[in-house]
């Protein structure tokens, strides 16, 4: 299924899967939240798999249990009470409100789960490069900076430990090496970028707007 | 018709008293690779981000740059951007995007091409340079020596007349470096362009090379074509090996310059012997370091990358790795420095590592606070660590780098700054990732010298390496292949028996003169 919607434009994708996550979103009916957690599913699990499906309904569980738990204790709607708690009202109608907004959420996080699984960063830049194409050159930046600096912290952890110094004990002379290990990462991340602005210039980023990209 | 030309340039950099480059006459031709040549600090990269408008540093220029007939624009324009392409040597710093094909595009969306026009253009290089396979690949994950392919890519599809590279293969392992040098002479031959290339490893470049230009002091001593500029060039200036043979020899004839002409040269001049050097016997000292059957992977899904490594290094010697690019000479030393299930350290004894790349351990805005910070880390008092920077600083010869920023200082300054970090905490066992790479040959002997010392005083050094020329100066090498180690050699019978892990004295001379590693011994000449 996920060849079918990598087969057509992007648009079809951001309509079907935008669309159903953001009407859930303000469905406030227990019945319309339920067919919409029922075709999440059906969607899910014919794009990630049923396995999955049951995996991602497992883990929000406790979420669901907590909602239906807390609403009835922060809302007094409704008129048919079921018992006193310190003085407030549980209401049955409270109870099914919690169950009503915790269906929303699994099927938020189900609609979600497909648009991230459809929805990749190349579908993205294609919608908005029709609307700003730099839009799509920060978002590509950005998605190649954050594996290098998290690289590069890594390095630098691993090339100070390999110096054999003793090793610091105590939160507050932990905190205050990752500070200064952090500052030492932004002063490389300040050189980098003044190569790559080079680079970026060198190829005509200061030179009119962008037109379309491919 | 000369695609640059350079009248006369004069620069100084705003602030400094001294210009750059002075009286700077230049022409690049299409169709010629023109070499910059110079020590460290004469002026090469200031030339050359001179001939594009976009990087330019600021500051006063006098003179003219003609671009295609015309004056070279002041400022960035589409003529600039597209006619001139220009690279350095960092293949990770110079991407932009994520994505290999948005990175091929970039140049050409900022020209606004049409996209049709953009798809041709990308597609014709990529197949030209054999990168398609890479288009959807995320940039982070290729090699360097991709990297840098890919950089060359995405100015190639700019369809530049000029190519200005900066050192482009100083990071890059001898086999990237040779694909990427003939990847260049390809672009050079199909499309007709003029190249700039600024390298100081002569022996990797001076065959391909058409003109050459020897700077000195922001000016340039010499030009002229390759042969010409060498035959001319006094002994004070580091040449090809080829070259230092054909000076020490009495200059007869032609300069040779490809490694057939110099191998020719070698047999007409110089007579068949086989030279027998005398090696110090190394004793071998106690044993300070141990591995034991190691196997080590990185993580639980990969599969082995070290299987079943025996190894041993003593006090006071220095030993080096070889090894392709990717046969886990890295990993060894990180499963050394780990300690890792069958590593034995033998008991008080200290290992350090230097990493390859040594910025990764500064992290102030001077090295006298790198290095007060690492004597802080050791417990020192505040009022000994004045005196035990100074001595480390004397030691290394960094003394009068103490307030400058670690990052802004020169490759072989960097080393030793990051070597001096190291040192300060006295390890007996110095483990050190490809430690000369992106050095020119006075940096490699200084560090060598620094290195020595060391090995003098009793530090265990083991380097991992694909300099044949470092290799030629320690004790011992061995080579890692297929996850274990070869027994280790003495490096005259390791380079001379070697066809590829060997220096450039034995290639020319095998055959003719045998048992010599170096230019001094094939000459004769005592060191």
């Amino acid at each position: 299924m996920t060849d079918f919607f990598n087969r057509k434009s992007p648009y079809v994708s951001l309509l079907y899967f935008g669309i159903p996550m953001v009407v859930t979103c303000f469905l406030r009916d227990w019945k319309w939240a339920l067919m919409s957690l029922v075709l999440a599913s059906i969607v899910h699990g014919l794009l990630i798999g049923f396995n999955k499906l049951v995996l991602t309904i497992k883990s929000v569980t406790g979420l669901f249990a907590l909602l239906v738990i807390i609403n009835p204790l922060v809302s007094t709607t409704g008129s048919t009470v079921l018992i006193f708690i310190n003085g407030r009202p549980i209401t049955v109608e409270a109870i099914l409100q919690g169950v009503s907004l915790g269906i929303m959420l699994i099927a938020v996080i189900l609609w979600s789960g497909c648009w991230n699984h459809v929805m990749t960063e190349e579908k993205l830049s294609h919608i908005f490069k029709r609307f700003s194409p730099q839009v799509v050159v920060v978002l590509s930046m950005t998605l190649r900076l954050i594996p290098l600096y998290k690289r590069r912290w890594d390095n630098m952890q691993e090339s100070h430990r390999a110096l054999g110094l003793p090793e610091k004990t105590g939160a507050f002379s932990k905190i205050k090496q990752a500070v200064i290990c952090f500052s030492g990462l932004m002063d490389w991340g300040i050189e980098n970028g003044r190569i790559t602005a080079t680079s970026m210039v060198a190829r005509g980023a200061c030179l009119d707007k962008r037109k379309e990209g491919v | 018709m000369s695609l640059i030309s350079v009248n006369n340039l004069t620069f100084t950099y705003a602030g400094s008293q001294r210009p750059a480059i002075s009286n700077v006459s230049l022409e690049l031709l299409p169709g010629e690779i023109t070499l910059i040549a110079g020590k460290s600090g004469s002026g090469k990269s200031t030339l050359l981000s001179l001939l594009k408008p976009e990087i330019r540093g600021v500051g006063q220029m006098s003179g003219e740059i003609i671009l295609d007939g015309k004056p070279m624009p002041e400022t960035t324009t589409k003529e600039t951007v597209a006619t001139i392409g220009y690279m350095c040597q960092n293949p990770e710093a110079q991407i932009v995007t994520d994505k290999v094909y948005r990175e091929l595009t970039y140049g050409l969306e900022n020209l606004g091409l049409p996209q049709q026009e953009i798809m041709a253009r990308c597609a014709e290089i990529s197949a030209f340079l054999g990168i398609s396979h890479l288009f959807h690949k995320n940039t982070w994950e290729l090699s360097g020596g991709q990297k840098q392919v890919l950089n060359l890519a995405s100015l190639l599809v700019l369809e530049p007349k000029v190519l200005l590279l900066d050192e482009p293969t100083s990071r890059l392992d001898p086999v990237s470096a040779e694909e990427f040098l003939y990847l260049l002479q390809r672009v050079k031959n199909e499309f007709g362009l003029s190249v700039v290339l600024v390298e100081h490893d002569l022996d990797k470049v001076v065959h391909l090379c058409d003109k050459m230009c020897l700077m000195d002091k922001g000016q340039i001593v010499l030009q002229g074509t390759t042969r010409e500029v060498l035959e001319q060039m006094s002994l004070q200036e580091s040449g090809t090996t080829a070259w230092k043979i054909w000076k020490g020899s009495g200059a007869q004839g032609k300069c040779p310059i490809s490694l057939s002409e110099s191998r020719e040269y070698v047999r007409k001049t110089l007579p068949k012997e086989e030279k027998s050097i005398v090696c110090d016997k190394i004793e071998l000292n106690t044993t300070v370091l141990k591995a034991k059957d190691l196997w080590y992977k990185h993580n639980r899904d990969q599969e082995y990358i070290l299987r079943g490594v025996n190894f041993e290094l003593h006090r006071g010697e220095f030993m080096c790795l070889m090894g392709a690019n990717g046969s886990g000479k890295s990993t060894f030393l990180k499963a050394i420095s780990k300690a890792e299930k069958g590593v034995t350290v033998v008991k008080d004894q200290r290992v350090a590592k230097l990493p390859q790349d040594v910025t990764e351990l500064f992290l102030h805005d001077t090295v006298k606070q790198d290095l007060e910070y690492v004597l802080e880390l050791l417990g020192v008092k505040e009022a000994d660590r004045e005196n035990k920077v100074s001595e480390i600083a004397e030691q290394m010869d960094i003394a009068h780098l103490l307030n400058r920023n670690p990052l802004k200082l020169s490759g072989g300054e960097q080393k030793r700054v990051a070597l001096a970090k190291v040192m300060l905490s006295s390890p007996s066992i110095l483990l050190l990732d490809e430690p000369t790479s992106s050095l020119d040959s006075k940096g490699r002997q200084d560090l060598v010298k620094v290195l020595k010392a060391m090995r003098n005083r009793g530090v265990a050094i083991l380097a991992v390496t694909h300099d044949t020329e470092l290799v030629a100066e320690c004790d011992r090498v061995s080579v890692l292949f297929d996850g274990t180690l070869s027994d280790p050699q003495e490096p005259h019978k390791f380079l001379c028996d070697n066809r590829f892990f060997t220096t450039r004295a034995v290639s020319i001379c095998r055959g003719w003169i045998d048992g010599a590693i170096t230019t001094d011994e094939v000459l004769g000449v005592k060191a």
